[in-house]
């Protein structure tokens, strides 16, 4: 993808993919600032920046003016002779983010096992209680206070329902025998 | 089902008395010093809601409340009723 920044300058596309980091990046923004100053120029900039967002998250592409060797670091200097296009490419390569969860989240998984009233009036406000204090904890910046918090939320709720699930099993057992 | 309050229940609803404007269940816990436990203090508000002696106040989502609307507590004149009649009768929850 390409946009026509002046009509009037010689071109030359060149099919190199250059990934752009740090300063790179810092001077190729610089450039785009330079442009701005021409309406054409940067509408033509923004339509291409426009269209390659909603084309794709990951990848960008821009035009920007490069010397004969085809530094991007030269852009600054802004030769005067032998201009090129080098469409840049570079992937903006993002990590992998860590879903956030609330503390208890997975207690929540206790609504498929058990009634639905019985969840909502018994095990939620548990966790609801464990919510509001582990975000009291981190708010004064307790950090270890709110792991705990959310250790004893855990045992609270789970402790009876192993030790109702068991105590189950047992009288079972005893009927059988 | 006896619909009379077990002395648990009991205990519950004279942490609810002082709290005219309702109790959060960790309040009643506080309130108590000891004697309703975290583990059961929703499963004794539950029966006694379900016996008609508290009830639960509607939250709202808040910036007070953190976005977390717990459940409030508050007794109902059953309640009450019930706890005027322990007193009458010289009935001792300690």
């Amino acid at each position: 993808m390409s946009a026509k920044i002046d009509k009037d300058r010689v071109y030359w596309q060149a099919n190199e993919t250059i990934h752009p980091r740090g300063e790179e990046m810092d001077i190729l923004a610089n450039q785009l600032k330079g442009l701005d100053d021409d309406p054409e120029e940067s509408a033509a900039l923004d339509q291409l920046f426009l269209s390659d967002s909603a084309v794709c998250l990951n990848t960008a592409t821009m035009a920007v003016e490069t010397d004969t060797a085809g530094s991007v670091s030269a852009v600054k200097s802004k030769p005067k002779t032998d201009h090129r296009r080098v469409t840049v490419k570079f992937t903006l390569k993002t990590e992998p983010v860590k879903k956030a969860e609330p503390p208890g989240a997975p207690l929540t998984m206790l609504r498929h096992l058990m009634g639905k009233r019985s969840y909502q009036r018994i095990v939620k406000p548990h966790i609801l209680d464990m919510r509001h204090e582990h975000a009291e904890a981190i708010s004064v910046g307790e950090f270890r206070k709110a792991r705990l918090i959310v250790f004893r939320g855990y045992v609270q709720v789970l402790w009876p329902l192993f030790y109702g699930t068991f105590s189950t099993l047992v009288a079972l057992w005893k009927l059988a025998k | 089902m006896s619909k009379w309050p077990a002395p648990a229940e009991m205990r519950v609803l004279q942490m609810l008395q002082d709290k005219p404007a309702g109790a959060y269940g960790l309040q009643i816990v506080e309130a108590s010093e000891g004697m309703v436990k975290r583990g059961s203090v929703y499963v004794l508000l539950a029966r006694l809601e379900d016996k008609g002696f508290v009830r639960v106040l509607p939250q709202k989502v808040t910036p007070e409340n953190g976005g977390l609307p717990r459940p409030k507590y508050q007794l109902t004149a059953d309640g009450a009723r019930v706890l005027r009649t322990a007193d009458a009768i010289g009935m001792v929850f300690a």
